[in-house]
């Protein structure tokens, strides 16, 4: 571990947060929402700290370590949260450092749970700041840094690795920098594509950016208390919804479709796993709130549609209050939120794939109880799934459980109920936003004690870099030279 | 530039790892997941796995956007069949297969590489004994590379305790031999390589490198006090690939006294009946007595030679102790190079990276002539030709900001050899060598921006 390579690369992202905490000036500038001088502040001090740090230690052409990826990754995901968190707290946004921690954190991991009572009150660029933070966390800010900056190229993969939520990485590209820039470009594409079509359904276009930047990277902030409820139109609920669900893809299918190979998507059991659960949730949700909640079928369809979308991509936008549908449809949202989105999407969650692959793993140990000799591979798409992989998924899945479970039991033990806390722990350990009762789609999570938002902001960071990333740093072997 | 390579063993691995530091965009594709974990874990490169003769894994490797093809797996066949697939998907790509047994096209009338469309034919065995060849040519060297068509050697040698040269400075050597022209660019000092000043002080155990013109070599050696009579005798461990081929290739040069000692009578016979004036010793058990009763002591080098790289290591050092002046093992690990000459193995041959050589130099084939990378690959050697446009030319190297971590080492113009110094000027078409440390070779190639280009 050299503290030197460590350092070159958290300068340099702390870099790039600066400059894009700066993309929110020109909003400040529009909207004369009068905390410019407070930005130009943040960015100011950050580029003055960081930038001589970066300039110095840009030769440095080190090759990190899959140990050093690790650190870094954790490093800087707390690290550049905590500078995303100062605006809030600057501009006096948010009343103290841990709300604005929270939100920030809740930016980055694409969570969306919110403290602020009523968002509608902060100024604009504020909100588009804490909108961006889901975009930049969205596909990674270390992938985005390795895109645009050679720094972390050599090497570059072992933190590419410990940020992408997926079990197996596989590289679309020679090099780390060039997947990178290729998935960033994906990801730019659909975002502008979204943008133009709220613009033509009849969002302003400050709300469509935010909203866009909400969706595309699963995350769920919106710009209005109400959530997407306050437009209440269903032009505006289908795109969004058609867009969760591309961002809750594997955005390597996506590349191979942009690339003139849609064929891939039929291709991926992934694909087509996450597509019939995602119509047979809809489908059951629609047919028990019709003429309950919803008088027509399309609405129904859609507000259905919609929210199991939001939910199973851990999106977590709220069309419409669905604490107020029945409980067997809460409670297949809140089985969605342990599934989440594809591996290699920016949705949080265990994963699709890897709820397959655990699925066909019983399957075989099924088949081994009445064929003890027999030799079963696990195939994904055709494609043999190696024995380490299968232990790591199992492992993964058992410690989500076990995350789950503990935070659940010490929320409780800090005076929350148990529906709110196995609500909360859930939603904040898959990126989700929204939970159960006291925190469901129209609440907040601003009455909470310090130390349960402490608590649900190490959720949302172990939920998105994937527990083993962050937990590593826990393992005493970890440290010993 | 894309570059298809096929086989991620030592061979293919290390290639790799040259080429993605040089920033090139490499495709690797191996049929064993270990290795393809491995690489991936590894190197910033893409690894796939499937094997390398079939049209799917090549699609699936992009084969239509690679411009160069390498097939250097353990097997000839998958290598042929790799670069005919990728003539038949992409004729326009360079074609490089690594071929064992090469002298089997040589006796037959099909030429390995135009009859299969393949651009350049390699064969590691054969690069290691060539390679070996131009070590033995400079005696008391543990490692020498040719620049400028053979004009200028670089070669290493061990500094031992009763070395003339122990304790003196770098500064003190030149100005003592100052009629002669010579240059210490780098010095292995256990793990640690230097790039020398003129402070720097000579260590017993050093290797140091010295870099001269070739007519000059027996002169300065003897002044370093290092011995430089040519062998006469030579003993060979080991009847493989590389074991006959440099008997043959010292039979033909007219050396002295060859023995080749080999265990498997099969092996013998085949050895007896290539070589015409060496001496084939069978015996199963290589200890003392054997060497001494075949005359060990008069032996001036001894080569250990067969495919396994402990044994080698082993025998050689026995042979150094019996007295030996020059001993020489093979191995196949790239890992093995440096510890082997630490521990007193005079030379270490090492048929992948010598073939990986090769291949890099024919990869990077344009102004520059070579590419050498000394042991440990920290630093490199390179050789290119001054171009008119190139910043280097026509003003006095005091004037150059030369990046730290690299030295400007000599000057080949015409017949005439140059170290040069702040007032040299360096004229187009000069073949110029410069040492760098890897760090380095980005700036150094800006430098000579024209001259370090790639097809």
């Amino acid at each position: 571990m050299g503290f030197r390579r460590i350092f070159a690369a958290i300068s340099a992202l702390i870099v790039v947060t600066a400059l894009s905490i700066a993309t929110a000036i020109p909003v400040s500038l529009i909207y004369n929402d009068g905390v410019i001088t407070h930005i130009l502040m943040i960015v100011g001090t950050l580029l003055f700290v960081a930038g001589p740090a970066f300039l110095l230690l840009r030769d440095e052409r080190a090759e990190y370590s899959l140990k050093d990826g690790f650190i870094i990754v954790s490093l800087s995901w707390i690290i550049v949260s905590a500078i995303g968190a100062v605006p809030f707290w600057i501009t006096g946004s948010l009343p103290t450092f841990v709300d604005a921690m929270f939100e920030s954190m809740s930016g980055f991991t694409t969570t969306g749970a919110s403290v602020c009572e009523d968002v509608e009150k902060l100024p604009h660029s504020i909100l588009f700041w804490r909108s961006l933070t889901h975009w930049l966390g969205g596909m990674g800010i270390i992938v985005l840094s390795v895109a645009i900056l050679p720094l972390l190229g050599v090497g570059g993969m072992a933190m590419f690795k410990a940020e992408v939520p997926s079990p197996v990485m596989d590289k679309l590209k020679p090099t780390v920098t060039q997947t990178a820039k290729t998935l960033w470009l994906v990801y730019i594409i659909l975002t502008v594509a979204e943008i133009v079509l709220l613009c033509l359904a009849g969002m302003n276009v400050f709300d469509s950016m935010c909203h866009t930047f909400g969706s595309m990277a699963t995350g769920g902030f919106s710009t209005k208390n109400l959530s997407l409820a306050y437009y209440n139109s269903n032009a505006i609920n289908i795109i969004i919804t058609i867009f969760m669900l591309l961002a809750g893809l594997n955005f390597t299918l996506h590349y191979h479709a942009l690339c003139g190979k849609p064929s891939a998507y039929t291709k991926s059991l992934e694909f087509l796993v996450y597509i019939c659960v995602f119509s047979g949730a809809t489908l059951f949700i629609a047919y028990n709130v019709y003429g309950l909640h919803h008088d027509s079928v399309s609405e129904s369809l859609v507000q259905s549609a919609f929210q199991t979308a939001s939910i199973m991509t851990t999106t977590g936008f709220a069309s419409t209050d669905w604490e107020k549908w029945p409980w067997a449809c809460q409670w297949i949202l809140f089985c969605l939120m342990f599934m989440g989105g594809c591996a290699g999407s920016t949705g949080g969650g265990i994963k699709c794939m890897r709820l397959i692959i655990v699925a066909k793993h019983i399957l075989r140990e099924l088949k081994l109880l009445i064929h003890p000799r027999a030799v079963i591979a696990i195939k994904m798409d055709g494609k043999v799934v190696g024995t380490p992989i299968i232990n790591s998924i199992m492992a993964f899945v058992a410690l989500f459980v076990g995350v789950w479970s503990a935070s659940t039991i010490l929320l409780v033990i800090m005076e929350v109920d148990v529906i709110t806390a196995i609500g909360a722990s859930a939603a904040t350990l898959s990126n989700i936003g929204p939970g159960l009762h006291l925190v469901g789609p129209l609440d907040n999570y601003g009455w909470m004690s310090h130390g349960c938002k402490i608590l649900l902001i190490f959720n949302m960071l172990v939920g998105r870099l994937e527990l083993y990333t962050v937990f590593i740093l826990f393992v005493g072997d970890f440290w010993k030279r | 530039m894309s570059i298809l390579i096929i086989g991620a063993g030592e061979m293919g691995y290390h290639l790799a790892r040259r080429l993605s530091y040089e920033k090139q965009d490499v495709v690797i594709i191996d049929q064993s997941p270990d290795r393809v974990n491995f690489v991936s874990e590894n190197l910033d490169v893409q690894a796939l796995l499937g094997r390398g003769s079939s049209p799917v894994a090549l699609e699936e490797a992009r084969i239509n956007s690679a411009q160069m093809l390498v097939a250097v797996t353990d097997s000839d066949e998958v290598n042929l069949v790799a670069c005919m697939m990728a003539g038949l998907m992409n004729p326009f790509m360079k074609k490089i297969a690594r071929l064992r047994r090469l002298e089997d096209y040589e006796r037959s009338d099909i030429a390995a590489g135009k009859s299969f469309g393949i651009d350049l034919v390699i064969s590691p065995e054969r690069e290691a004994v060539a390679k070996l060849l131009q070590v033995l040519q400079v005696p008391a060297a543990t490692d020498v590379v040719d620049f400028a068509e053979g004009r200028i050697k670089l070669f290493g040698f061990h500094l031992t305790v009763d070395s003339p040269l122990l304790g003196r400075s770098l500064m003190s050597l030149r100005s003592e031999f100052s009629s002669k022209r010579f240059l210490i660019p780098a010095i292995f000092r256990g793990s640690e390589i230097i790039i020398p000043g003129g402070k720097d002080i000579l260590n017993p155990y050093d290797i140091v490198y010295l870099l001269a013109a070739t007519e000059t070599i027996p002169e300065l050696m003897k002044m370093f006090g290092l011995k430089s009579t040519p062998p006469k005798s030579f003993m060979i461990l080991g009847a493989t690939t590389v074991g006959i081929q440099t008997a043959l290739s010292l039979e033909r040069q007219g050396a002295g006294r060859i023995r080749l000692i080999e265990s498997d009578p099969v092996k013998c016979e085949e050895a007896a009946g290539l070589l015409d004036h060496t001496l084939v010793l069978k015996s199963d058990n290589v200890d003392e007595d054997f060497l001494r009763s075949e005359g060990i002591e008069e032996t001036s080098v001894f080569l250990a030679m067969t495919e396994d790289d402990n044994h080698n290591a082993l025998t050689a050092l026995l042979a150094k102790r019996m007295g030996v002046h020059r001993v020489g093992a093979l191995t196949n690990k790239v890992e093995y190079q440096r510890m082997l000459s630490a521990i007193g193995v005079d030379i270490v041959v090492n048929p992948r990276l010598a073939g990986a050589s090769r291949i890099l130099q024919f990869i990077r084939k344009g102004k520059v002539v070579s590419v050498s990378m000394l042991p440990g690959e920290v630093v490199e050697a390179i050789e290119f030709e001054a171009m008119e446009t190139s910043q280097l030319v026509d003003r006095p190297l005091r004037k150059i900001r030369f990046p730290s971590g690299a030295i400007l080492g000599a000057v080949q113009r015409g017949s005439e050899f140059l170290i040069p110094d702040g007032d040299t000027i360096i004229h187009p078409g000069d073949r110029v060598v410069v040492f760098t440390r890897r760090e380095a070779i980005p700036k150094i190639e800006k430098l000579v921006t024209v001259g370090l280009e790639y097809f």
